[in-house]
């Protein structure tokens, strides 16, 4: 008997060993930054308020799509009909170009009640299925709005984050030697209205967190002094008008502090101040330059710019500990440090033969690369979903200017705001 | 087994059962591995039915027309110039009518034969058309025959080699014997470099790709995959995600970069092809190459 | 106070290679100083956090716009630099002379060229103008008639190209009441 049951149980088990065996496996390390090939054609509108934009819908959303460097648009003229609607698609028009995705839609506007109708639909050619059917309503002076919503809808089904095409920058404009300005617009510089002038300089405009306010630091009182302007109401604190200089201010994640640099007529050291300007503490002071703090997303660590080294390198400091280490070691000088949303990048100015680059380091295993070429370019800041990069850039002798250059470093787009120089820029939070 | 019951022995009669119930054993056994592994329904025959015109695209299996048999229009007829008679007027006039109608007649007729011909020839044409239909729906029927043959032995092929490795692998004391019943040849040894070669054609195809810029930063974001092809390179079915990355938008681009890739590059001989026909896909987008 | 002791020691443990015998001007092993927050809206400029020293009486404004030596006000520096050059030893050292016979109050303003980020050339600025300050002091001057600021890059040539970015490598001396 005892043979028997061997016997059975060999069987058994042996059948579940070659059923195991029976099939290959494939292993594929790693992969490419390849572009979602994306086509948007032309929606069908005939309204009044279609013609006085200076942009169709579906060139706001090529041009959001674009500048997130991860998708391929694709051209469509030479596609014979444009589909106004999910059951007009003729797959193999766009399989013919190449296309993974079609977004399509069609405007109908009512002039009575003053509102717009925007149906669209992405549609996903290789599985030839409707992803998305959606209906937007809005008034015809929210049509980039609207247009921004569906890239935003788009962008966030297809790569699993948060889009940003609706959020907004704000950025210094110098328009003569003695007239500033501080200006907010949409992300892509539509829409631009000032929120401060000033005839002396501003710099280091930073937006909080929660989207509420915008520190900076003014020169109207003859030396560095930061504000906090609320953007709802426009009214403003001077947080910090201590002895020496008042800059750098930098918002904590949860917007209720903000680390500053003061001199007191000393070199420049970090201090943490509450965001309505009171109990200022001190948090690092050697005999250096400390300056330009950046927080980490998680509250506890603060990265900063200091030259004890010889030249400006970045380290990070722990709040409570008061641990400090070093981050950067390549290139002569590492400024302007700022952290990625989820904490694992860091984004600084990296200087090599007085070329100035955006660079970033990977926190977990410290790989660098830069993502530009220079030779003058300042003020990095991520987007709020941390897949561009906002930054300033200028060329030997010519004026500063702002632009993006997406996370993979394949797209770099100018962010057109006028002629005037650019001094620096910051970049509103997700609202949606 | 017969002799055996001629002896009235209590060891014998329970060998006699032992032996029975082995072969039971083993019957229901080969049954049930036969169950077990089909993974692959028979309905696979009615799906190539329907997916070989749209999916899979053979090469144009149309044979060239024939030369058409035109026959030439019957030349025009050739109006012989007689020679200048001189007459009398009326006579030459009646003559002159005369000739002009059977001209007409003629011409008439002539035009009429062209009809003919043409409609002849019309007819011929369509006739050779429908021909060369019937020719290409017989010529499809064919190749789905060829196919599920192909599909049928690779079965076989497959419900044979079972067997017999499990009887290689089995450890008895008492070794009964099963016939094998089989018309074809036992599946011998593998060539094992050649296999090689398609694992690292399909890895390369779908490794072009994968978007790894959808599945985040950590290093060891792993994803595992099962596909079932059919010969011509092409998904039999959608693919099975065994193991998620967590996140959505890597999951869904590396299931796209694995349609991307189709046809995967597999071997066109019968015997290897079973071996890739089944495959398991592990990735890790974010390993360092 | 507890919590400064602790942060105090911390550094001290930190900085326990470096020699901090004396009191050094910055404090470096004293514990942080409680700062006066001033932050009342609409306050005139807070230059003079100089407690020392008068405005300048026409006498010694006289003495200061006669002066060759003392209208040089411009100390220049190298690239990423805040050493001073021995060729403006003698300029600081004169200046350090009226300053301290007029009993002046000074601001020096410390600038930097565009290249580099705004914040870091404040703070580059800052070193400049408080290197003259240094240098001044070991020439005798009261610590408390001087004050220092820093415009950074922000007053610099935004265009310049080469060696005419070296103008705005400099901290400018002014006097209060000129």
């Amino acid at each position: 008997m005892r043979d028997f049951l061997k016997f059975f149980i060999i069987l058994f088990f042996g059948m579940q060993i070659q059923h195991a065996a029976a099939i290959e496996t494939i292993e594929i390390l790693g992969g490419k930054a390849n572009q979602i090939p994306i086509a948007v054609t032309p929606f069908d509108e005939q309204t009044l308020a279609a013609q006085k934009q200076p942009q169709k819908i579906n060139q706001i959303i090529e041009n959001d799509l674009i500048r997130s460097g991860l998708f391929d648009i694709l051209n469509t003229g030479g596609v014979s009909s444009y589909p106004r609607n999910a059951d007009e698609v003729n797959y193999s028009n766009w399989s013919a170009i190449q296309a993974q995705f079609l977004i399509l839609g069609q405007i109908v506007s009512d002039t009575k009640s003053n509102t717009m109708e925007v149906k669209w639909s992405l549609v996903d050619i290789y599985k030839q299925n409707v992803v998305l059917s959606l209906v937007l309503k809005g008034r015809p002076s929210q049509y980039r709005a609207i247009a921004h919503k569906i890239s935003d809808t788009v962008y966030e089904k297809l790569t699993g984050t948060k889009g940003v095409f609706h959020t907004k920058i704000a950025f210094v404009k110098k328009k003569a030697k003695d007239s500033y300005a501080l200006y907010v617009s949409d992300y892509d510089g539509f829409n631009q209205r000032a929120i401060v002038k000033s005839k002396k300089p501003i710099i280091s405009p930073r937006w909080s967190p929660n989207g509420e306010k915008i520190a900076y630091v003014s020169f109207e009182k003859e030396k560095p002094v930061i504000y906090i302007q609320n953007l709802v109401s426009g009214q403003r604190i001077l947080l910090a008008n201590f002895k020496g200089n008042n800059s750098a201010p930098a918002w904590s994640p949860d917007s209720k502090k903000l680390a500053i640099v003061l001199t007191y007529s000393a070199n420049s050291q970090i201090y943490i101040i509450n965001e309505d300007g009171t109990d200022i503490k001190q948090l690092i002071r050697t005999y250096a330059i400390n300056t330009e703090p950046a927080w980490a997303p998680n509250g506890e660590e603060i990265f900063y710019v200091s030259d004890r080294g010889g030249s400006g390198q970045i380290y990070k400091i722990n709040i409570k500990t008061l641990e400090t280490k070093r981050v950067t070691y390549e290139g002569n000088n590492n400024l302007s440090p700022s952290l990625s949303p989820d904490g694992k990048l860091l984004l600084f100015i990296s200087q090599k033969d007085r070329k100035y680059r955006v660079a970033l380091q990977n926190l977990l295993n410290n790989q660098y690369l830069t993502l530009t070429e220079g030779p003058h370019d300042e003020s990095p800041l991520f987007s709020p979903n941390g897949h561009m990069i906002l930054f300033t850039y200028k060329d030997y002798g010519k004026t500063s200017k702002i632009g993006t250059v997406s996370i993979n470093g394949l797209t770099k787009t100018p962010i057109n705001v006028g002629s005037e120089t650019i001094l620096e820029s910051t970049w509103g939070p997700i609202t949606n | 087994m017969f002799f055996y019951n001629q002896l009235e022995n209590n060891y014998n009669t329970q060998a006699n059962l032992f032996t029975l119930l082995i072969h039971v054993g083993l019957f229901i056994f080969m049954i049930f591995s036969i169950q077990w592994n089909m993974q692959v329904p028979y309905y696979a025959e009615v799906e190539l039915w329907d997916t070989i015109p749209t999916q899979t695209k053979p090469a144009p299996i149309v044979k060239k027309p024939e030369p058409k048999k035109i026959k030439k229009p019957a030349p025009p007829p050739v109006i012989k110039q007689e020679p200048i008679k001189v007459e009398r007027d009326a006579e030459i006039q009646l003559k002159k009518k005369k000739a002009a109608e059977l001209k007409k007649k003629k011409e008439i007729e002539a035009l009429q034969k062209k009809l003919q011909e043409q409609e002849k020839l019309e007819q011929l044409q369509k006739q050779l058309l429908e021909q060369e239909k019937l020719k290409q729906v017989q010529e499809k029927l064919k190749e789905q025959e060829k196919l599920e043959q192909l599909q049928k032995q690779l079965l076989e092929q497959e419900k044979i080699a079972q067997i017999q490795k499990e009887l290689r692998e089995k450890d008895l004391s008492e070794k009964p014997r099963v016939a094998i019943e089989s018309n074809q040849d036992v599946l011998g040894g593998t060539d094992s470099s050649e296999l090689a070669k398609y694992k690292t054609l399909i890895q390369q195809k779908i490794h072009q790709n994968v978007n790894k810029q959808l599945c985040g930063l950590e290093p060891d974001t792993t994803l595992v995959f099962k596909i079932t092809l059919m010969p011509t390179g092409y998904l039999l079915s959608d693919s099975k995600m065994l193991q998620s990355s967590k996140i959505a938008s890597c999951d869904e681009a590396v299931e796209r970069a694995i349609l991307q890739s189709q046809p995967l590059p597999v071997p066109t001989e019968s015997r290897l092809f079973s071996r890739l026909k089944d495959l398991e896909l592990k990735f890790q987008p974010n390993a360092i190459q | 106070m507890k919590k400064s002791l602790l942060l105090a020691s911390l550094l001290a443990a930190l900085f326990a290679g470096c020699s901090t015998t004396e009191v050094e001007p910055m404090g470096l092993n004293a514990p942080f100083p409680e700062l006066e927050s001033k932050t009342a809206d609409g306050a005139g400029a807070d230059l003079s956090g100089a407690e020392d020293g008068a405005g300048l009486d026409s006498e010694e404004l006289a003495k200061l716009k006669a002066s060759d030596v003392l209208s040089e006000r411009s100390i220049y520096f190298d690239f990423d630099s805040f050493a001073i050059k021995s060729e403006y030893e003698s300029v600081i050292a004169a200046h350090a002379q009226f300053i301290n016979e007029a009993n002046a109050k000074v601001v020096l303003y410390g600038n930097a060229s565009y290249e580099g980020s705004h914040e870091y050339n404040l703070s580059l600025g800052q070193k400049r103008a408080v290197a003259v300050k240094d240098a001044l002091v070991s020439l005798g001057v009261s610590d408390a008639s001087i004050e220092t600021v820093s415009f950074g890059e922000e007053y610099a040539n935004q265009e310049c190209t080469g060696s005419a970015c070296g103008q705005d490598r400099r901290t400018d001396i002014s006097y209060e009441g000129e």
